[in-house]
């Protein structure tokens, strides 16, 4: 069944455009001097505001920085704090789901209340409390804050896919078979239960990489995500915001290149979710 | 003239043709009996005769006549008008044939309310007597409840008195007890021929099951593989088939081979793969239907099995 | 039908103690001097410090910390904000702005979402339904601040269709609300489409149009209904969505609602004022989610009798 989904996978342009777009975003991430020419630390202000031209195709901003410069050095820490906070999320994930699945009784129920809430409670609002927390701390602007933020809220749709589907895997009768054969309750979930898990849990954990991804500029808009000297899309987006009506330049691009990698998760996930059940088409 | 004249329907499933070429007809007052395994083509001659087949179901070819007038001609508006009062419909399931979401008294008045402008409360008032029709014991509680508090047999007496409501000529009953307990079925079965009597209306009882054949209907379609292979009287019928896979069904015992799938037909008669009279002509010409003077049969040997006695 | 509302209202009691206990504990919980989480990096003096520890019971327990709080929730008495006024007037003038926008952006996703759903699932496979399908794809990707930017750009300073800032009447609410809306409507389109094709295949819709019922009937009676039992269930947690979209919009225009209110408190650092409206909205979204229960028994008898 899995070599089926992943041929019909290959099939799609659904499929390879959204992968095409992630293997540019990810070049962008790993080596953006490929990308961009000028240096995204090279502002003076006498060229503040500059409109496009031969020099800098995407103009300067108010700072007199080249926003394509700095649009594609910004990749970096959006990108990062998306795949950080994901695999965060899908760590916490996996370890209530399985937990819960399989081991059951009064576990199961305390991780399934504690799932309820978490998920009940809009991830930005939270995002905001702790968020607002940790820089109180001391903690500083870096990264960290709010890959840990984003991933100790995040986890909760993953959680309950991962607990389903080792629910219905542990019912399976080959599992059953394995544990007479007296096989051990790490062997059981590793071999047997968690590889069932895996493929609805990647839909999701797609899909929300690419939330996280908007939650990052959203927090960084607020003031509160990634602040210089990081350079990232939602910072950027919330700069060229005060001065919209003198220049759209500084606005459009990482507003289009934010839209387009979310998008490009969101649309991923989506075709492997439709892969693997063809129903939801 | 027959109340109901089907002639050569064809009815295509995309590039799968699903009913090629369906001949039937029923009188008034009658009680025909469609009889056929499932995928033979019960259901889609039902749905066509009432023009409520789903795309990509398409009717092809052919005519369907009531009264005279070819329905497949008619516009939509004056084919919905046929609808419902002239031909009604009782489906197999009934818990998913009712809307869940509205109360039976709703469900069974509003073809009145809709269709003949009966206020709110005379439809209610009628959708009681209706239900009282069809032996809803306490039909006055009952009518403002919903259709998933009705028992399986009570569910499918709301589908009849709603299919009722508009006094119709016909009524086609797509298996209406393969659903239901067979204490209940034979209910259900009383309830249709008592109705029938009442307001002799025609009834075109859709069913795989012989027993059923035998206890109400007064002729016999048996379809096979989207075609009627056999018509005729109900007594004819069981005292002497004329198609082979009728007298197949007869005996009751195992047909060698599985049914054919409709996307790949076998050559000339779908049934020759099975068929104990088989012979050359019949892998490769598609036999017409045999008229046998009150009963009619598509097969090459429709009156050799006719006088067979291994075939009774 | 008693007994599910009083299963719902059990239910929610304990999700609200939960949710609040996260949202506190999220502030004040763990390691850290709480005298700092309330007030951030500014500085503060002794003075100060010593009121803030009076008037938080920081020299008390989390638990009992907790429970004050909650119990000045529970009396309506929300606190005050770190320079002492009292949230609950703070908000006051805020929360009409808000309402109006979140309601209009409602209004929106309900009646654009719900009819371009339900044209599109009975046109399946047409021009519409492509269209649809292909500009919900393209909206559901893009964030909420970079839909607000273009959509104030394109829509307020370059056609000047709309005021790009809030200008204290409806009119200049509804840009932002039609940006606020846009991201539930395109879910809305997508959820309502694939109900209503489901629907239309079911064997009551069949039934109904056996009955002799016309198609608009068919389709906007019997499988209207039934269709609305899911896409009510996703506004209610859409809502969620709707109020962190809020905070964004009203700060890209300038509306003083509780978005706006809850923005500056983060920049400020003014932690009880955080802490307080967080929680109010997430108590506004559970009561909001109950009362969605409650219209699905409405919408579903089936689950009314269980």
């Amino acid at each position: 069944m899995r070599s089926g989904a992943w041929r019909a996978l290959r099939r799609r342009p659904v499929f390879w455009v959204p992968v095409a777009i992630l293997v540019v975003v990810l070049a962008m991430a790993v080596a953006p001097r490929l990308f961009a020419g000028a240096d995204p630390a090279d502002c003076t202000l006498d060229r503040s505001m500059a409109p496009p031209s031969g020099a800098a195709w995407f103009g300067y901003d108010f700072q007199g920085c080249d926003v394509f410069a700095r649009t594609v050095y910004g990749t970096r820490s959006s990108l990062l704090v998306g795949v950080l906070a994901t695999a965060l999320a899908g760590l916490i994930a996996a370890g209530v789901g399985m937990a819960s699945g399989y081991l059951g009784g009064w576990l199961d129920s305390v991780l399934s209340r504690l799932t309820d809430i978490v998920l009940g409670i809009p991830l930005l609002l939270a995002a905001i409390v702790l968020l607002h927390r940790a820089t109180a701390n001391g903690s500083g602007h870096g990264i960290w804050p709010v890959v840990g933020t984003l991933g100790i809220l995040g986890w909760t749709t993953a959680a309950r896919v991962v607990r389903s589907s080792v629910l219905a895997a542990r019912q399976q009768d080959y599992v059953q078979a394995a544990r007479m054969l007296g096989a051990g309750h790490g062997r059981i979930l590793v071999r047997h239960i968690a590889p069932n898990a895996v493929a609805p849990a990647v839909v999701v954990l797609t899909i929300t990489l690419g939330t996280f991804i908007a939650s990052e500029a959203t927090l960084s808009f607020l003031g509160i995500g990634l602040r210089a000297p990081s350079i990232s899309w939602g910072g950027d987006i919330f700069a060229a915001q005060a001065r919209l009506r003198q220049a759209w330049w500084p606005l459009i691009w990482p507003s289009t290149f934010l839209a387009v990698t979310v998008l490009a998760f969101i649309m991923l996930g989506d075709a492997i979710r439709d892969a693997f059940d063809p129903r939801s088409r | 003239m027959s109340l109901l004249d089907v002639t050569d329907l064809r009815v295509a499933f995309g590039p799968t043709t699903v009913l090629s070429g369906v001949s039937l007809h029923l009188d008034p007052g009658e009680t025909l009996a469609v009889l056929g395994e499932s995928g033979s083509g019960k259901t889609v001659t039902a749905q066509a005769v009432m023009g409520i087949l789903d795309p990509p179901a398409v009717v092809v070819g052919g005519c369907v006549r009531y009264r005279g007038q070819d329905l497949l001609t008619l516009p939509e508006r004056e084919r919905r008008r046929i609808r419902g009062r002239e031909i009604a419909m009782v489906f197999q399931d009934a818990l998913s044939a009712l809307n869940p979401v509205f109360t039976v008294g709703y469900q069974i008045g509003e073809t009145l309310r809709i269709r003949d402008g009966l206020s709110r409360r005379e439809a209610l008032h009628r959708a009681v007597e209706l239900m009282d029709q069809v032996r809803i014991p306490a039909a006055r509680q009952r009518v403002h409840e919903y259709p998933h508090q009705f028992s399986g047999g009570m569910r499918q007496r709301v589908s009849i008195a709603m299919a009722l409501a508009l006094d119709p000529a016909v009524l086609i009953a797509d298996e209406p007890t393969t659903a239901l307990d067979v204490t209940v079925q034979a209910q259900i079965l009383d309830l249709l021929g008592e109705l029938r009597r009442e307001r002799t209306m025609a009834l075109m009882l859709i069913t795989h099951d012989l027993g059923v054949v035998a206890q109400v209907a007064d002729r016999i379609a048996v379809m096979y593989a989207g075609r009627v292979v056999e018509q005729a009287d109900v007594h004819q019928l069981f005292r002497a088939p004329a198609h082979p896979y009728t007298a197949a069904l007869l005996r009751g015992a195992a047909i060698s081979g599985t049914p054919p799938s409709l996307r790949d037909l076998p050559s000339g008669c779908a049934f020759h793969p099975r068929c104990r009279y088989a012979a050359a002509v019949c892998r490769t010409v598609a036999p017409s239907t045999v008229d046998l003077g009150g009963r009619s049969a598509a097969c090459h040997f429709a009156r050799e099995v006719l006088v067979d006695p291994a075939a009774r | 039908m008693v007994r599910f509302v009083v299963r719902r209202l059990l239910q929610m009691v304990i999700v609200f103690f939960g949710t609040t206990l996260v949202v506190y504990a999220m502030m004040f919980g763990a390691q850290g001097d709480p005298i700092q989480a309330l007030a951030g990096e500014k500085p503060v003096s002794a003075a100060q410090r010593a009121y803030l520890t009076e008037h938080f019971h920081l020299d008390h327990g989390f638990w009992y910390r907790y429970a004050d709080y909650v119990g000045g929730l529970l009396r309506g008495d929300l606190g005050d904000t770190l320079t002492l006024r009292p949230i609950s007037s703070v908000l006051a003038g805020a929360w009409p702005y808000t309402l109006k926008l979140a309601g209009l952006a409602m209004v929106v996703v309900v009646v654009v979402g719900v009819g371009a759903g339900v044209l599109a699932g009975v046109r399946r496979g047409g021009l519409f339904d492509a269209a649809t399908l292909a500009l919900t794809l393209v909206v559901i990707g893009v964030p909420v601040v970079v839909l607000g930017f273009l959509g104030q750009y394109l829509l307020g300073i370059r056609l000047r269709l709309f005021p790009v800032a809030n200008e204290g009447d409806l009119y200049s609410l509804i840009l932002p609300a039609l940006l606020l809306g846009m991201l539930s409507l395109a879910t809305t389109v997508r959820l309502t489409r694939t109900t209503v094709v489901e629907n239309l295949r079911a064997d009551y819709a069949k039934t109904a149009r056996a009955k002799g019922l016309s198609r608009t009937r068919v389709v906007g009676v019997h499988v209207l209904r039934n269709s609305l039992i899911p896409v009510v269930t996703f506004l209610g947690v859409e809502l969620g969505s709707l109020m962190a979209g809020a905070v964004v919009i009203e700060n890209i225009f300038n509306i003083p609602g509780v978005g706006f209110t809850l923005a500056r408190a983060v920049r400020t650092e003014d932690g009880p004022t955080v802490v307080t409206i967080v929680s109010l909205l997430v108590i506004v979204f559970l009561v909001v989610n109950l009362a969605v229960d409650l219209l699905y028994a409405v919408l579903d008898p089936r689950i009314r009798y269980a």
